[in-house]
């Protein structure tokens, strides 16, 4: 387009060599390998053109001001919960959750892995590190794959920055969880005994209550901007 | 009896390399048998779709970018292993599921499913372009399909356009 303004300038005396020029330009426009949308579409893109799906995740993503960094280069791995997941939680915990942009911005950290991780990279039992700073779980049983206790409903979307899995719950990050000095003490001796609190969902107002600074989540906010 | 095994030798080697190439050449053997290719070779291989491509029983379309068109994408990033299926969803963008020859292209506009899932529209018929790509040479047979070219060495006027 910018080109196309160019040329107009250069030959506006010149009607008639309009229409050759649009097509030489067609030809000048090629990019050559075809690019399908998952090469070209970012998660977000993804997100806010499948707005019966993800209108409550877009919305929320926006108001946490984390548009840009979803956007960023990646790749991320990111388990978007449907707006049913989001109609499942109770208002006031969506209220609480708006109301404190710090709050949302970590629970949706914790539906963000770094790396593509697809879901035959998966296995029962595996837990992946978030960037809100605690981990979820994978199980893997007869009824399908689950992350923590939502079940994965359609997976491996892939973005031109990673790739989407769509929940069908919301994940809470529970507060144990964002204290790194537990995992760092407790790991190494019986990891997954210690593991299990961690991914167990607490409420809104445990994570409120229980986290007095937020520096993990800094961290990882600083990750998501760094990584853009 | 050295000499003549020597003979020998030389001519079931040259018989070995004459004989692919007369009776069974597979869309991979043509790729892999041209250096314009040696790219779309790399990343074919990178993606585990050398298999599929060679499957002699398949009949596909296939339009192969040479290694000029494959500069306008970043495909060193494509060819670490964490992004091997954003690179096999992107080859498989270019694979079509039957044989489409260029006399079957006979509007802008007309689309086809790509093995991707996603689909490729014809843009311009006269030169043939592929979504934003042009097709610089057209119905190369293979045993199983057919491999049309397809380039974007223009871009790089637009650019020396931009920057004059």
């Amino acid at each position: 387009m910018v080109s196309f303004t160019i040329f107009c300038c250069w030959c506006c005396c010149c009607n008639l060599l309009l229409f050759p020029i649009s097509q030489f330009l067609l030809f000048l426009q090629s990019t050559a390998v075809l690019l399908p949308p998952s090469a070209t579409d970012t998660i977000v893109d993804i997100a806010v053109a499948t707005p019966e799906v993800f209108s409550t995740l877009v919305s929320l993503v926006t108001e946490a001001g984390l548009v840009e960094a979803l956007s960023g280069e990646g790749p991320f791995t990111v388990f978007a919960p449907t707006d049913e997941a989001f109609a499942a939680v109770p208002q006031e915990t969506l209220d609480a959750l708006l109301a404190d942009t710090d709050l949302l911005t970590s629970v949706l950290l914790y539906h963000v892995v770094p790396g593509n991780v697809l879901s035959t990279d998966l296995s029962d039992g595996a837990t992946a590190a978030t960037l809100e700073g605690s981990e979820v779980a994978v199980t893997i049983d007869g009824d399908g794959v689950f992350i923590n206790d939502a079940l994965v409903a359609n997976a491996d979307i892939l973005a031109s920055n990673g790739v989407i899995h769509i929940i069908d719950k919301v994940l809470i990050p529970s507060a144990e969880a964002a204290a790194p000095e537990e995992e760092a003490t407790e790991a190494p001796a019986a990891p997954t005994e210690e593991e299990e609190p961690a991914v167990e969902p607490g409420t809104i107002v445990d994570i409120a209550s229980g986290i007095d600074d937020f520096s993990t989540l800094v961290a990882a906010v600083r990750y998501a901007t760094l990584h853009q | 009896m050295k000499i003549f095994g020597k003979v020998f030798a030389c001519l079931a080697a040259t018989s070995l390399l004459w004989l692919p190439a007369t009776t069974a050449q597979t869309i991979v053997d043509i790729a892999a048998g041209d250096e314009q290719f040696s790219t779309l070779v790399a990343a074919v291989t990178a993606a585990d779709l050398g298999g599929a491509l060679s499957d002699a029983e398949a009949s596909l379309t296939v339009f192969a970018p040479t290694n000029d068109a494959f500069a306008a994408v970043n495909v060193t990033k494509y060819l670490l292993p964490e992004w091997k299926a954003h690179l096999s969803s992107i080859l498989l963008y270019h694979v079509l599921g039957s044989v489409v020859l260029s006399s079957d292209l006979t509007e802008v506009g007309q689309t086809a499913e790509t093995l991707e899932g996603s689909t490729v529209e014809v843009t311009s018929l006269d030169p043939v372009m592929i979504n934003q790509a042009n097709v610089i040479s057209a119905d190369i047979e293979a045993d199983n399909g057919v491999v049309h070219v397809i380039d974007g060495k223009f871009y790089d006027i637009l650019l020396l356009v931009l920057l004059l």
